[in-house]
């Protein structure tokens, strides 16, 4: 399971202190339903990703897992087993980018169970971040690859 | 697309109920619904009460508007109100989960992505440090000059214990010139005179009052992935702290059998 968090595009970046804050090693652990949270160990780990290792301006990033940027997301579904891509990246959150249509024209929906010719989908998760300035560049992290879950699994 | 505390203010919904059930803040909060439905979903709630089908937003406790759209057969966008139906012990009625999760659970075998537009984060790096220094600060609060604003009030805790005094006004006033606009609204809030930190941070999921809902969440939709086939996903904006914006990406390894 996979959480992917952006922020208003208006608002104002965090200070380097709360990122610093935020960054911590915590070992969390969700407890079983209808329990209260302990943190000991279950077989759900909570755990942040680095995917920030380098700054918009170039530099080595100390804390990789935070981006205290102006940012936004934009997520595409692809087939990874089709050769085109599509390579399109959707306009916002959730928007299916050119690539998209493409790759489930052959999904009919099927109502038996999953329909052998429907291409098993993932998710391409592209963080885009301003640079410094306000009219600068952007910088892209990602693609995080959020897979198609295997049926039973 | 989905209620936030901007369409109404910082932390509606998490006020004490003697506030949230005041006639002033139930019409803010009914006008903030008409905006939202308005602007961001181009409709209004008397369109709404007509329409029979849950193609649309639907409603189940009468208060939240929440949505399940298809992008495509494959992807499902699931947008539960995390705020409408807010009390300080909960983010979501339990009649609004047990009319949610049957949608998600049935949705046609084509679906295989479900993503949950959670506008607070359901997992998020803990801020256990942050809490204590906020109820600290809280009894210490009467000696600090009240005009500190909530943004300030945490700078200034946390520069208060890694620095000195130096780094205290310094923190602030630059925090303080980066965001205007959540300087006004601290004002205001602080009129109010009830939402301090402690109670700000009450708005998280990861926050003690909402634990037990917050795992019946995951582990529901772990229920729900494991049988169906189908992966969920979290889509979230920042933190309700208005300097705290940034994109950050959880994950939490599924490992069910």
């Amino acid at each position: 399971m996979y959480q992917i968090i952006t922020s208003p595009v208006v608002a104002a970046p965090a200070g380097q202190m709360i990122v610093k804050l935020l960054h911590n090693n915590k070992l969390l652990y969700v407890p079983q339903n209808g329990q209260k949270s302990t943190h000991e160990a279950s077989d759900t780990k909570e755990d942040m990703m680095e995917i920030f290792h380098t700054d918009a301006s170039g530099s080595a990033r100390e804390y990789k897992k935070l981006m205290n940027r102006r940012n936004y997301v934009a997520i595409v579904a692809y087939d990874p087993e089709s050769a085109g891509m599509g390579g399109g990246v959707g306009g916002g959150a959730g928007q299916g980018g050119p690539g998209y249509a493409g790759s489930v024209h052959s999904g009919s929906g099927g109502e038996g169970g999953k329909s052998a010719e429907l291409s098993k989908l993932s998710l391409a998760v592209d963080f885009v971040v301003q640079g410094d300035g306000g009219f600068g560049g952007t910088t892209k992290y990602g693609p995080v690859i959020v897979p198609h879950l295997e049926f039973g699994h | 697309m989905v209620t936030n505390p901007v369409n109404s203010f910082d932390g509606f919904g998490s006020y004490p109920d003697y506030m949230q059930q005041s006639a002033i803040f139930k019409n803010i909060g009914r006008i903030a619904i008409e905006m939202y439905l308005l602007f961001q979903h181009h409709t209004t709630v008397e369109i709404l009460r007509n329409v029979s089908s849950d193609l649309d937003l639907f409603t189940i406790t009468g208060a939240g508007w929440h949505f399940v759209k298809y992008l495509g057969p494959a992807v499902v966008v699931v947008g539960p109100d995390c705020r409408s139906e807010r009390t300080q012990s909960r983010v979501l009625a339990g009649p609004t989960y047990q009319g949610i999760f049957p949608k998600v659970a049935l949705l046609p075998p084509s679906v295989q992505h479900c993503i949950w537009m959670v506008s607070v984060p359901v997992i998020y790096p803990r801020l256990e440090a942050m809490e204590t220094l906020a109820n600290t600060f809280a009894t210490g609060k009467k000696a600090v000059n009240t005009t500190y604003n909530i943004l300030g009030k945490v700078t200034s805790s946390v520069a208060g214990v890694v620095g000195g005094k130096d780094v205290v006004q310094q923190g602030f006033t630059s925090v303080k010139k980066a965001v205007g606009k959540s300087g006004l609204m601290g004002n205001v809030l602080n009129q109010f005179g009830e939402f301090d930190i402690a109670e700000e941070l009450k708005d998280l999921w990861t926050h003690e009052s909402k634990d037990l809902e917050r795992t019946y969440l995951i582990r529901t939709l772990q229920g729900i992935a494991h049988q169906k086939g189908v992966r969920m996903t979290f889509l979230s904006g920042g933190m309700l702290f208005p300097p705290f914006h940034f994109p950050g990406y959880c994950f939490s390894p599924m490992q069910l059998n």
